[in-house]
């Protein structure tokens, strides 16, 4: 035997050692199976071939996308609606670079992703060889952590290292970087090998520092207001800022991505607050004697101007990240964990109080300035996404692209539940809605998905209509067409004299006529009386994806509206009349 | 607000691409390394990166708390003055 081992040819090694033991990709699914994993979303390439071999035998289903881009917003999606990592599989170089956006849209927002990236051989790394691309470099800034594995015995290893970092803590996408003699070659390691993350620490929420503090400022406070981010929703906490809420008859606004942390239907909420917020949450904001802040980061698009945020009001913050205490807005009291244990505490020593002339503002201001549109004359986005809530009773998971349509959306459709409002909040990514429903509905077969996307940002992965129609999704893609980009044209409008520079999304393709192309059943909405029966038959369509194209009024402007890096007190409700100065704050 | 100049020890699990991570972070946020040395102790898998930096001093807070996310960070910690001076009698004779 030792003879033959040290005497036959290297390839009659390799294929002793494959005969009796697993490769590292066999052994990778393996991993992923044990997590649970349902689906991985990708696409297949030359330095991913053991990885797709591996998958060929596994229980796992591949969603095979159109774009690498569309993999992992559908896994970006999956995962915001289960708490679960979304999964995406991609092979090197450009596949692996196609992905940047989507880690990037997942790591703003704190949502948990596996990023499985196919590489060219160990020694050829460094060498300039066919579809290679320093991933393990270039996605550094935007992950929560990364791995090039150079041996096949850690493969197991640093998949359950992955998973348990992507999860934990503030949740985040890891990537794993997988060379394709690493995958091929045999695993000789422990599959049970102890996880080696002595730096990683994550804080529980069992300490009490800054709860005795927060609750006797609370319990002193005349004005409170409650801001809920997408912290509660992570932490699974949305059961506990009710009863907080309700205790301390604090109104409660919400994040763009704490849309569905707090019943938008309950008397307490004030809706999304900050740039494109309510007034009346906004306004409550501005009044308030003390804000806390839960699973939010202060986010300049609520805050503004962090030196003029409500200046006299006192500021309290729960967030399980540390970095973010102070980051914007310095807290008078804070509490560092997860916000579901905080909260149990916090309810435990605050008293039960009647705020009523507070309540009585709150409600008065709510009166006083509605969200409103104008109606009638041209069909107008507000209009349908109205009526899609008030046809849906608001039981649906809505996924929005970025820009105007969000905005309405997070205004008009109101978010019940916890896990069904999936909007790019942090990244802003163009391009998001779609894909991203793709993967909630996977997990969510029996509720009805939309996509409320914008004519630009749909135009961006519509590919993957036909992933969409392989799978047989009955997602609901309703393309709010203005032919603009239109939160940029609105921005030139009121600050730049209209002086309209590429925004123009001349040559738009009849949306209802390419779905059609794809085999996706399509309906034309252009005119308010036809808003009510074109929903309800969409809805009504299950046998696969289906789109609206609602060719909207092409020059309307979302409000309120707070020019960036200025404070609430600047909210514009109304058109203005004369040229506003381009304000400094960034967007 | 004028820059400062800072020295900070960051103790690491010898992983791959400590040194990245961590110029990446400091680089984002207008710190510039005027210098970076790493102490591999031998038989620890336990580094500690000596650095020192130049930077605004309301993000040098901030600075500290991402480096001390880092998955491979076991700990960050300002040196202050009085190892400075330990570290660089020169350096300190020449204050005066």
């Amino acid at each position: 035997m030792d003879y033959f081992l040290k005497q036959a040819p290297l390839y009659l090694m390799k294929q002793f050692f494959s005969m009796a033991h697993k490769n590292g990709a066999q052994v990778l699914i393996e991993c992923l199976e044990e997590e649970g994993v349902e689906y991985i979303f990708g696409y297949s390439g030359g330095a991913a071939l053991p990885l797709f071999d591996a998958l060929y035998d596994s229980k796992i289903k591949l969603i095979l996308s159109r774009h690498e881009q569309g993999a992992t917003h559908m896994a970006d999606g999956y995962a915001r609606t289960t708490g679960k990592p979304g999964v995406v599989l991609v092979t090197s170089g450009p596949g692996a670079t196609n992905t940047i956006t989507g880690i990037m849209t997942a790591q703003m927002d704190s949502v948990p992703m596996i990023v499985l990236t196919g590489q060219n051989i160990t020694s050829l790394l460094g060498m300039d060889a066919f579809q290679e691309a320093d991933i393990f470099g270039l996605s550094m800034s935007v992950v929560k952590h990364n791995y090039l594995v150079k041996n096949t015995n850690d493969i197991a290893r640093i998949t359950r290292e992955a998973f348990h970092i992507s999860t934990s803590g503030r949740p985040g996408p890891v990537l794993i970087d997988l060379p394709k003699d690493v995958t091929s070659g045999p695993f000789l390691g422990n599959k049970e090998e102890k996880l080696k993350l002595p730096g990683y620490t994550i804080p529980s929420g069992k300490e009490d520092a800054g709860i005795q503090e927060m609750a006797d400022l609370l319990n002193a406070c005349k004005r409170p207001v409650i801001i809920s981010g997408h912290g509660v929703l992570i932490s699974g906490a949305a059961e506990e800022l009710m009863a907080l809420a309700e205790q301390l008859k604090a109104p409660v606004t919400t994040t763009l991505l704490g849309k569905g942390s707090f019943p938008e239907s309950h008397p307490l909420s004030l809706g999304m607050l900050g740039m494109y917020g309510t007034a009346y949450a906004n306004k409550s904001v501005i009044e308030c004697d003390l804000i806390i802040s839960i699973g939010s980061r202060w986010d300049d698009r609520i805050v503004g101007d962090p030196k003029n945020f409500c200046p006299k009001a006192k500021k309290l913050h729960i967030d399980i990240d540390p970095a973010e205490i102070g980051k914007i807005i310095k807290p008078d009291a804070f509490a560092i964990g997860d916000a579901k244990a905080i909260l149990q505490k916090l309810i435990k020593k605050t008293r039960p109080v009647q705020h009523t002339s507070w309540t009585a503002r709150v409600t008065q201001l709510k009166k006083e300035f509605p969200l409103h549109y104008e109606k009638g004359g041209v069909l107008r986005a507000q209009e349908v996404l109205e009526g899609l809530y008030k046809l849906t009773a608001g039981n649906a998971i809505v996924t929005t692209d970025v820009g105007q349509h969000q905005m309405w959306a997070a205004q008009f459709f109101k978010t019940e539940r916890p896990n069904t409002w999936l909007s790019s909040g942090g990244a802003g990514t163009m391009g998001f809605g779609f894909p991203a429903a793709l993967g909630a509905q996977l997990s969510r077969p029996a509720l009805p998905v939309i996509a409320i996307v914008g004519d630009g940002g749909f135009q961006m992965t519509l590919c993957e209509l036909s992933t969409a129609v392989v799978n047989r999704l009955p997602v609901k893609i309703v393309v709010i067409d203005n032919k603009y980009l239109g939160m940029v044209r609105q921005w030139q409008d009121i600050f730049l004299e209209k002086r309209y520079s590429g925004i123009d999304m001349e040559g738009n393709p009849d949306f209802a006529a390419l779905a059609e192309a794809y085999g996706v059943k399509a309906f034309r909405l252009n005119h308010t009386s036809l808003v009510e029966d074109v929903i309800r038959e969409a809805l009504d369509y299950n046998d696969g994806p289906c789109l609206i194209h609602a060719e909207v009024a092409k020059e309307d402007n979302v409000y309120p509206m707070v020019p960036a890096g200025q404070s609430l007190e600047y909210m514009i409700l109304e058109p203005p009349t004369s040229k506003m100065t381009m304000p400094e704050g960034s967007t | 607000m004028l820059d400062k100049n800072y020295k900070l020890s960051v103790i690491f699990n010898q992983a791959p691409g400590m040194v990245i991570r961590t110029a990446l972070i400091l680089e984002r946020r207008g710190f510039e390394i005027k210098s970076l040395t790493i102490e591999s102790g031998s038989g620890t898998r336990y580094s500690e990166m000596l650095l020192e930096i130049k930077g605004q001093p309301d993000k040098f807070d901030q600075v500290q708390k991402q480096l001390s996310k880092l998955i491979d960070v076991m700990y960050v910690e300002q040196v202050m003055p009085v190892r400075e001076m330990a570290y660089e009698p020169a350096a300190a004779g020449s204050k005066y």
